[in-house]
């Protein structure tokens, strides 16, 4: 087991070298392994029975047949490269996930999903991550792009996209050809969250800031409208005042609950980081929802008071990359 | 793997019920019917009848069944028939179970094996087409395993076009790879026995003459011989009980010996003689076809001392062999004393009327070649008719047929005309063979088992065995002009097969029409059955010159070579990928050349901003000439509709143009 590890090492370091990320791929000479497949060595043995069957019986049709197949399997070699190399294919958005979810990567074929005719490429595709045996499989011809590969579950951080095998089979099964590519870009893994049952600062006592009177921006009492900004809130938007003036506009409410909340990972019940990032994960998803302004202090890190969907991914983010600080 | 609309399994179930209905005869019915069921139980699933494979108890019970069954109905087959039967019977009851891909390759292999056994039993052209679309079906299912969701037409243009490909690579294999020698034997199954028996009870041969399968081709090179000249020898009967000739058991004794001291036997040969080669039809036995004396090369061949050509044993597929035949040659006994003994016995009680009648004959004649005259004589003078439906003859049939009916065909004649030369002391005996042979265009004859004849040999002791047909005293026709005429005014020529081409070769258009099968079925034969070790080294002499292992190592590697260029041919996109939009092509060309002076084209940046940068950065000639370029490619591409083909090219030129000025 540890020399297969050793092994897998090895090849990943090679393969590093041999096929550098990228966020789109051309198949080619320098990125497609070619082999003929459990059932091509098979049709070999097929060939030489036959050969052997046509000798002794000196059945000349044997011998031709046995030929044929042979010269089949050779024009395969090229048939199937040369289908495999037309293939293209790039890395689409990737949406950072909470742990515990299972992680996919959305990918784009050329060409799928056009008119079937036009497919430069046949043939089932195969997908798996790199020396893994669960695989997902479709058909390009009866197909939508993207192909969103799942990985399963991934742990809280920031994770490279992991090297992805591709596989065919087309025309006729003999070959399998494949390649190991590895996509750019990354995954972020936000914590868990777990919900906190008797967390003070929701129900609006200690360790809260009051800033006065002055009013913030809230869901209570309709204030005003502005035009729309980007990261609003769809509920908001006054649709039937679209429909008139065919611009966006927000309704604009006026909160009296007017606290900024200041989350840190000393307030949490417990001595356990990852569990106590988990619960400011759900804090912050809690305080996006009811549209209370928070701040979050992360060690050195503190992001200041503000809402809105930027603020609770930035707020994420950090969580994500704790104790690694904002390195991206 | 779904288990509905599986077009893979549609296509492997069909040819899995060609294959079985093709091979026929090795195959037990009742294998065959439990294949069907299995098809049909794949269809109602493809078209959604029924939604459930069988359990797998179901099958599990099924399969000792037939291994039971099998084993009961199939012991006595032998071993191939046995393992043929016993493949077919898995591959059903794997169709039925089938749900994994292993189990789908299995099958697939399985199934390429049955076609392999069909081709052991059936080389014609037609077969040979049938198990052709076979494969093709298994190819189309190998696809639609990888490609499940194209269209049919598509799939079937993918396979026709790799097929193609495939046959000049096959010819070029199947030319260069030497043929060699069979490396053990093979288990050979039951052949038809439709060829002459090695007993004749007169009539035997008039139900082979209701045959119109092929016995043998021969190709002559040089003259062929006339009609009266084509009896075609092939066995040998010296014993004769009363009702039955049959091969002598001390000649066969005398054979087996012979041939163990490998003492083989070689007459005396002068004048003239025809030389063929021989492409017989399968059959089991081992006696072959020859005109009189043959003299041949081929090893496996040998003549034993009753002139009777023999190889060493039946064996799967035609067999050909080549022969220098001799026809003016006599043919001298080897052992003129056991000859003699073997062929004047006669069974004591047996057609009085016939031996009293000899004797009285011989009474007359008492010099041996006046008797031959008078009972010559007899049979032409006489009232004898030459009938394909005798009266049954059970006992003393000599007697019936010369005294009471006066009609039979040739085995009655010529048992009757050995009788009596036997009663008369004049050594005689019963030959089977073949008499007669279309000839088709120049050189070759076809031998048809309606053919088949039996005539006499007499030996003289200054002559040796001559032969002394009746039938040509009876029926001059049944000589010259074959049995179809001799037979012409009862109207019993292949009387058991009323649409037989043979028979219906007066309509002219189904004349042809044989005439062309029969054309191709020679070349087919000679030509691609018929291709062996031999031909092979005379075509590689005729290419090379001479065989020196230089050349032929020059040969193959050359031929490797063109393998190699083919393969290279049939995917030349691989290093030459198309062309979809070639002015946008063309304009990438020029970026490139435009990076390596080290200007970097931003993705964002359209063509028009990028040239301006280049020429903010400098003056030179190839900057403007790069904007000039640029505006003519923007205007071509945006400004009309569809480019046309000389405004591309122009295009072309241009960018060539620029690139080797700028270097």
């Amino acid at each position: 087991m540890n020399s297969f590890t050793l092994w897998n090492k090895r090849m990943l370091m090679w393969l590093d070298k041999r096929i550098p990320s990228e966020r789109k791929f051309q198949l080619g000479m320098d990125s497609i392994f070619i082999f003929p497949s459990k059932f091509g060595v098979l049709f070999i043995g097929l060939c030489i029975g036959l050969f052997i069957l046509g000798s002794n019986y000196s059945n000349n049709l044997l011998l031709l047949l046995c030929f044929f197949l042979v010269s089949l399997f050779l024009i395969n070699l090229t048939a199937s490269y040369s289908n495999f190399s037309k293939i293209q294919l790039q890395i689409g958005r990737i949406h950072p996930i909470f742990a515990g979810e299972e992680s996919t990567f959305p990918i784009w074929f050329s060409h799928v999903s056009e008119d079937e005719s036009q497919l430069p490429y046949k043939g089932k595709i195969y997908l798996k991550r790199f020396q893994q045996k669960t695989h997902t499989t479709f058909d390009p011809a009866h197909a939508t792009n993207p192909i969103n590969l799942a990985f399963g579950e991934l742990p809280r951080g920031k994770h490279s996209i992991p090297r992805i095998t591709v596989e065919s089979y087309y025309p006729l099964g003999l070959y399998r050809c494949w390649t190991h590519l590895k996509f750019k870009g990354e995954v972020i893994v936000y914590p868990k969250p777990l919900p906190l049952s008797h967390f003070p600062i929701l129900s609006g006592h200690a360790n809260s800031e009051t800033s006065g009177a002055k009013s913030q921006q809230g869901q209570e009492d309709f204030e005003t409208l502005t035009s729309y900004r980007q990261g609003d809130p769809m509920h908001r938007i006054a649709w039937k005042l679209v429909a008139k003036r065919q611009a966006l506009v927000s309704k604009q409410f006026s909160t009296p609950l007017s606290e900024t909340l200041w989350l840190s990972l000393n307030q949490m019940p417990t001595r356990n980081i990852e569990e106590a990032l988990s619960y400011l994960c759900w804090l912050v998803n809690e305080c996006h929802k009811s549209e209370v302004r928070y701040g979050l202090h992360l060690g050195n890190t503190s992001i200041e008071p503000q809402n809105g969907a930027a603020h609770r991914e930035a707020c994420l983010h950090a969580l994500a990359l704790y104790p690694n600080e904002r390195s991206s | 793997m779904t288990r509905t609309q599986n077009r893979a399994h549609l296509f492997l179930s069909l040819s899995l019920l060609i294959i079985t209905f093709t091979l026929g005869e090795p195959l037990l019915l009742w294998v065959q019917i439990l294949m069907a069921c299995a098809v049909a139980m794949r269809l109602f699933l493809f078209f959604n009848v029924h939604k459930h494979l069988p359990s797998i108890r179901t099958i599990n019970l099924l399969a000792v069944l037939s291994a039971i069954g099998l084993a009961y109905s199939g012991w006595h087959l032998g071993l191939l028939l046995g393992m043929i039967n016993l493949l077919a019977m898995g591959c059903a009851l794997k169709l039925m179970t089938m749900r994994r891909y292993q189990d789908y390759f299995g099958l697939i292999v399985a199934t390429f094996f049955l076609i392999f056994c069909g081709f052991i039993f059936q080389q014609t052209p037609l077969f040979t087409f049938l198990y052709s679309v076979t494969i093709l079906l298994l190819l189309t299912s190998l696809i639609y395993h990888t490609a499940p969701h194209a269209r049919l037409s598509h799939q079937l243009k993918v396979i026709g076009i790799q097929c193609l490909q495939a046959l000049p690579i096959t010819a070029l294999l199947f030319l260069i790879i030497p043929q060699i020698e069979p490396l053990w034997r093979m288990p050979t199954g039951k052949s038809a026995e439709t060829g002459l028996s090695e007993t004749v009870t007169p009539g035997d041969i008039a139900n082979l003459s209701q045959s119109s399968d092929l016995a043998f081709r021969a190709t002559f090179s040089g003259d062929i011989p006339p009609p009266e000249e084509r009896y075609w020898r092939a066995l040998v009967l010296e014993d004769f009980d009363g009702s039955t000739w049959r091969i002598s058991p001390q000649r066969k004794q005398a054979k087996a010996l012979n041939k163990q001291l490998n003492l083989g036997f070689t007459p005396e040969l002068k004048g003239p003689y025809y030389q063929y080669e021989v492409i017989a039809e399968p059959v089991s036995q081992p006696w072959l076809y020859s005109l009189d004396i043959a003299q041949s090369k081929d090893k496996q061949l040998w003549l034993s001392q009753d002139y009777q050509l023999q190889r060493e044993t039946g064996a799967q597929g035609q067999f050909k062999y080549q022969v220098n035949a001799y026809y003016q040659s006599p043919l001298y006994s080897a052992n003129a004393a056991f000859d003699k003994l073997l062929n004047l016995q006669t069974p004591n009680n047996s057609n009085p009327k016939t031996k009293k009648w000899v004797r009285s004959l011989r009474q007359k004649h008492t010099n041996d070649a006046d008797f031959i005259h008078a009972v010559k004589a007899h049979f032409v003078r006489g009232d004898y008719r030459y009938t394909l439906q005798p009266i049954a003859m059970p006992t003393n049939a000599i007697d019936t047929l010369l005294f009471d009916s006066q009609a039979g065909f040739c085995a009655h004649y010529a048992s009757a005309m050995a009788f009596i030369m036997r009663e008369a002391g004049i050594p005689a005996r019963m030959v089977t063979g073949y008499l007669g042979g279309e000839t088709r265009g120049e050189n070759y004859m076809s031998v048809y088992q309606y053919d088949a004849h039996a005539w006499v040999e007499i030996w003289r002791e200054q002559t040796g065995w001559q032969r002394l047909d009746p039938t040509a005293l009876v029926s001059p026709e049944r000589i010259l002009h074959g049995l179809e005429v001799a037979v012409a005014h009862e109207n019993t020529f292949l009387l058991g097969s009323p649409f037989s081409l043979a028979k219906l070769k007066d309509i002219a258009w189904l004349g042809q029409l044989r005439d062309l099968m029969e054309n191709v079925d020679y070349l087919w034969s000679r030509w691609l059955l018929g291709f062996d070790q031999e031909k092979q080294v005379s075509l590689f002499a005729s290419i090379l010159g001479s065989l020196s292992p230089y050349r032929i190592m020059a040969l193959t590697i050359s031929t490797l070579f063109c393998i190699g260029i083919l393969l290279v041919a049939f995917q030349y996109r691989i290093w030459f990928p198309k062309i979809n939009d070639p002015l946008l092509h063309h304009y990438h060309l020029l970026i490139d050349s435009m990076t390596k002076k080290g200007f970097h084209k931003e993705k964002s940046q359209a063509a028009i901003t990028y040239a301006e940068a280049i020429l903010k950065q400098s003056n030179d000639e190839f900057a403007k000439e790069f904007m000039r370029l640029t505006h003519l490619f923007v205007q071509l591409r945006y400004a009309n509709n569809a480019n046309t083909d000389k405004e591309i090219s122009a295009f072309k030129q241009q960018v060539k143009h620029f690139k080797k000025r700028f270097k």
